[in-house]
């Protein structure tokens, strides 16, 4: 069952832990849209917890991507709780955003995209 | 391993030791000599090497000491003395006793090699310290397991590597590409625990590496039990291996995979070929795409199944997060994919995305062995990618910073983005990684014969084909049942001796077209143009000698081509054609024959100058009026050319008659064909062998002669028909009328021709003609003699044959006997 929920930080840690379950896909689109517009313009430092997403599609992979730059861009921190893993790491190396450099806009190398450097079968010479 | 290959290994090496101890004894002569170094490094490398492999580790052991010792001896490190040579023949003599001992190395055999290795350490250890090898201890009953890596027994596990699917297979290249090791395991598993124990073995093998396949066994099952083997790929030591599976597990060599891959043929799946090729994928879908229901992603997982995959995403212009549209895809890619499929197959899989915004497909390598460092550079490739022009790059370029890479510099000049260069260093580095293993498992693969072995084997086998013609036409003429049968048992493993034979000696036209990779680059860039070479049916095989003779040929139209026919990439462009022109090489097997092509996309033959100049030179009347294929014709004759000026390369006129010459001296024929504006075709055809020529055994009186049964259309018979009309004769065949040449007349035979003639109608050059002899005997397979020198001469007649009765028919050369007659008419 898809949910999108906000932890913030304890003990004085400036963090806030968005965690989404379920299907990521774009059914849940614009869910996931406004949920990562408010976070990110609420919060200085934002990590998105992946681990129990049970499906992931490109729609998904654009918002993530497209947050971060955001994120950057309004001077906030915006990244991985942790390396992705299981089909949505699948999913980010087939559609090929499991990188080496950061895109033109990664002006200060914090890419989401390269803790996902993947070793499996594609990707790695 | 069987005790065959092990008795083929001691022959070898038992000739090798031979070898080494020539080079031993020569190098006392001569110590500086680096070639007879090089010699002795390379046969101790060799013995080393199959030793372990045969578990032998003796013999391995020992001799990876001596290799040692050569190799400080090959850097320089230690000089050749007479003291070390006079070791190194004792070394060698122990070596010869290492392999009559086998794997069993008795303690006497020990302290003898002992003796001599420490022998050559003292001389050694002035300058260096060598290497010690770990010693070989018995880690199960009867089964020595060394602690090095390198020195694992290989496994014969040819039936098991027989069943793989084309996806283990596949999954098996990708393994080999990064340079993984394989290894065969082997459980039996009690059938009370079937499932846990099986997924606690599963679960073992995947934390080594990725598990290719599993299958079922049945040898030497105990009751109760099922047996399974694993094949696995891993980058682990067998150490390491040895920790994860609780034993050693058998290492495994491939690359008689590949062997048989290649002598199995194509594939049985559709749309498969027998090269993995690798393509150079564009896809941007519509904006509009993901609102339509289709998920990018899964296209590329498609892909995914066809081959290796390495995708790169761009969304450079994606917007913020506050402007952008779910529902829009922002993103497209470059993949490279490397695949046995070909170029339709992988069309497919954008067969209902013919609206995208840009599918571009194109192939960036043929499967044709080049050598790595010769693939594009990052300019060339990003320049035909389309992400960058000529004059950007030329503008970088001329900044000349030599420090920096090229890739940081257009990045940091804001002309292309970071992922962009790395998915162009992906194609590169991919198509060079490939290019490398290509290059290795070929040498795995291949064992080199002198070609001298395999000509005297080919002649041997023809007199066996001529005995066998005897032994046949004896059985018939004694009529006896036991020797019939014979005769026919004999006749059947004779053929398939002169199949085998004869295909030892054919080669892949591959590596020849990979010759002319270079050559292209080469001359495009002397004479100022964009050209590029794509090649098919590398695989087709010919005879090693049709391939030689065909080098030479195959340059000169190539270089015609680049010459004459591609224009200059402003010309192209202004014509509406790519910038870049192709020369195309293509091989294929047609019956008995090859056929090769050498086409280009160029300005095609200028039938109109053709005419003139051959008007001009007297081939032709004034004011004849030729056919098209005629004009095409007088290119090859000697001393024409049309070139207003001469070239290095071309233009002097002395290149497509010796072409010609070239090809008919094989037993070919060459067509040419050409489009205005299109570009010109060559067509070269033919036989698959020079040694044995299946032919249509014909009599003219007492004598009788050979004719190429290729060339057969139909025998009709001469009498009535016959009707003498025009230039020469003409025969009536169906309505038609064919000219015939009659044999008896133009070799001027006496005696009478019989009442009723035959006349064998042949297809020459696409003309027919009949050729008029007494009698039609039948077909037979005629092994070729050479006339000799005093017969060198003889245009019409291009060889003997011996028959089954010991005498001798002649082999007409059916192309120059018709020319004979047309030059008599003109």
């Amino acid at each position: 069952m898809f949910k999108l929920e906000c932890e913030s930080g304890s003990g004085g840690s400036e963090v806030t832990v968005l965690k989404v379950s379920g299907d990521m896909s774009m059914s849940h689109a614009e869910e996931v849209k406004s949920a990562l517009l408010q976070v990110i313009e609420t919060n200085l430092k934002v990590l998105v917890d992946l681990e129990k997403v049970t499906k992931i599609d490109l729609t998904a992979i654009q918002l993530l991507c497209a947050a971060h730059r955001y994120a950057t861009r309004k001077n906030r921190t915006f990244a991985f709780a942790l390396p992705p893993k299981g089909n949505v790491r699948d999913a980010l190396i087939a559609a090929g955003y499991s990188r080496h450099v950061g895109c033109i806009h990664d002006e200060q190398g914090s890419c989401i995209w390269l803790s996902c450097r993947g070793d499996a079968d594609c990707g790695s010479i | 391993m069987t005790e065959d290959h092990l008795q083929t290994f001691i022959d070898e090496a038992t000739e090798l030791l031979s070898d080494l101890e020539n080079a031993l004894v020569e190098l006392e002569e001569q110590p500086e000599d680096s070639e007879l170094i090089g010699r002795i490094f390379r046969v101790l490398h060799t013995i080393k090497g199959t030793s372990g492999m045969f578990g032998l580790d003796g013999l391995n052991v020992f001799t990876h000491q001596l290799e040692s010792v050569f190799d400080l001896v090959r850097q320089g490190d230690l000089p050749v003395t007479r003291e070390l040579v006079s070791y190194a023949l004792e070394g060698k003599d122990h070596l010869r006793l290492l392999l009559a001992a086998g794997e069993t190395v008795d303690s006497d055999l020990e302290v003898r090699g002992r003796a001599i290795l420490d022998s050559l350490h003292r001389i050694v250890s002035g300058e260096k310290t060598v290497e010690r090898m770990p010693k070989v201890e018995n880690v199960s009953s009867g089964t020595i397991m060394p602690q090095t890596k390198s020195a694992a027994p290989f496994s014969e596990i040819s039936h098991y590597l027989a069943l793989l699917t084309e996806f283990e297979m596949s999954r098996v290249m990708s393994c080999v590409r990064k340079q993984r090791s394989f290894y065969h395991f082997k459980r039996i598993v009690p059938l009370e625990n079937l499932g846990e124990d099986l997924a606690l073995i599963c679960k073992k093998i995947n934390a080594c590496g990725e598990m290719i396949s599993s299958i079922p066994s049945s040898e030497g099952i105990p009751l109760g039990c099922l047996g399974f083997e694993f094949l696995f790929a891993t980058k682990l030591v067998l150490t390491e291996l040895l920790t994860l599976l609780g034993e050693y597990p058998l290492q495994v060599d491939v690359s008689r995979l590949f062997a048989e891959e290649k002598k199995q043929g194509t594939s049985e799946s559709i749309g498969m070929t027998r090269q993995e090729r690798i393509f150079r994928i564009r896809f941007s879908p519509r904006a509009e795409s993901l609102k339509d229901g289709l998920d990018p992603i899964d296209v590329i997982k498609e892909l995914r199944q066809l081959g290796d995959c390495y995708t790169v995403a761009h969304n450079r212009d994606m917007p913020d997060l506050d402007q952008l549209n779910p529902e829009s895809c922002y993103t497209y890619w470059d993949i490279i994919l490397s695949t046995l499929y070909d170029m339709d197959r992988i069309r497919d899989v954008f067969i209902f995305l013919e609206d995208a915004r840009e599918v571009r497909i194109e192939i960036i390598d043929d499967g044709i062995p080049d050598y790595p460092d010769k693939y594009k550079r990052l300019g060339e490739i990003l320049i035909e990618r389309g992400d960058i022009s000529v004059d950007e790059l030329k503008k970088v370029l001329d900044k000349q910073i030599p420090q920096k890479p090229l890739g940081r510099l257009l990045v940091e000049a804001e002309l292309v983005s970071a992922e962009v260069v790395e998915s162009a260093l992906i194609e590169q580095n991919y198509v060079k990684a490939m290019q490398t293993v290509r290059q290795q498992s070929d040498l795995a693969t291949s064992l080199r014969v002198p070609a001298q072995k395999l000509d005297e084997l080919v002649n041997l086998v023809g007199e066996m084909v001529t005995a066998q013609a005897r032994l046949n036409q004896c059985s018939i003429r004694v009529l006896d049942s036991d020797l019939t049968a014979i005769a026919e048992e004999m006749e059947r493993l004779v053929a398939e001796l002169r199949d085998t034979a004869l295909n030892i000696r054919m080669l892949p036209i591959g590596s020849t077209f990979s010759r002319f990779k270079r050559l292209v680059r080469d001359l495009g860039e002397d004479l100022g143009k964009n050209v590029q070479l794509t090649t098919s049916g590398s695989e087709t095989e010919l005879d090693k000698t049709v391939i030689e003779k065909l080098n030479d040929p195959l340059v000169h139209l190539i270089r015609n081509c680049i010459d004459h026919g591609i224009e200059s990439p402003q010309v192209r462009v202004d014509a509406g054609k790519p910038r870049q022109g192709t020369v195309h090489l293509a091989a294929a097997h047609a019956g008995d024959s090859v056929m090769i092509v050498v086409e280009d996309d160029g300005a095609g033959l200028d039938l109109a100058a053709i005419l003139a100049k051959g008007v001009e030179k007297g081939l032709l009347p004034h004011g004849s009026e030729p056919g098209e294929r005629e004009i095409m014709a007088l290119i090859f004759a000697p001393g024409f050319s049309t070139a207003a000026r001469l070239s290095d390369v071309s233009g002097r006129g002395v290149g497509l008659d010796v072409v010609k010459r070239s090809i008919e001296s094989l037993r070919g024929s060459i067509d040419i064909s050409s489009g205005r504006g299109q570009g010109t075709k060559f067509t070269i055809r033919l036989p698959l062998t020079l040694a044995i020529i299946e032919s249509l055994l014909v009599s003219v009186g007492s004598d009788r002669f050979v004719l190429p049964l290729a060339m057969v259309e139909e025998c009709v018979e001469l009498e009535s028909a016959r009707r003498k009309g025009g230039h020469g004769d003409l025969v009536e065949v169906r309505g038609q009328l064919v000219p015939f040449v009659d044999m008896r007349e133009q070799f001027a035979m006496g005696g009478e021709a019989s009442v009723i003639q035959q006349a064998v109608i042949m297809n020459i050059g696409g003309e027919r003609v009949g050729v008029v002899v007494d009698q039609v005997i039948g077909e037979h397979q005629a092994v070729i003699k050479s006339l000799g020198r005093y017969y060198h001469n003889v245009d019409q007649i291009s060889g003997a044959t011996i028959m089954g009765d010991g005498s001798v028919a002649l082999i007409v050369d059916v192309a120059k006997l018709v020319q004979g007659v047309t030059g008599q008419a003109n």
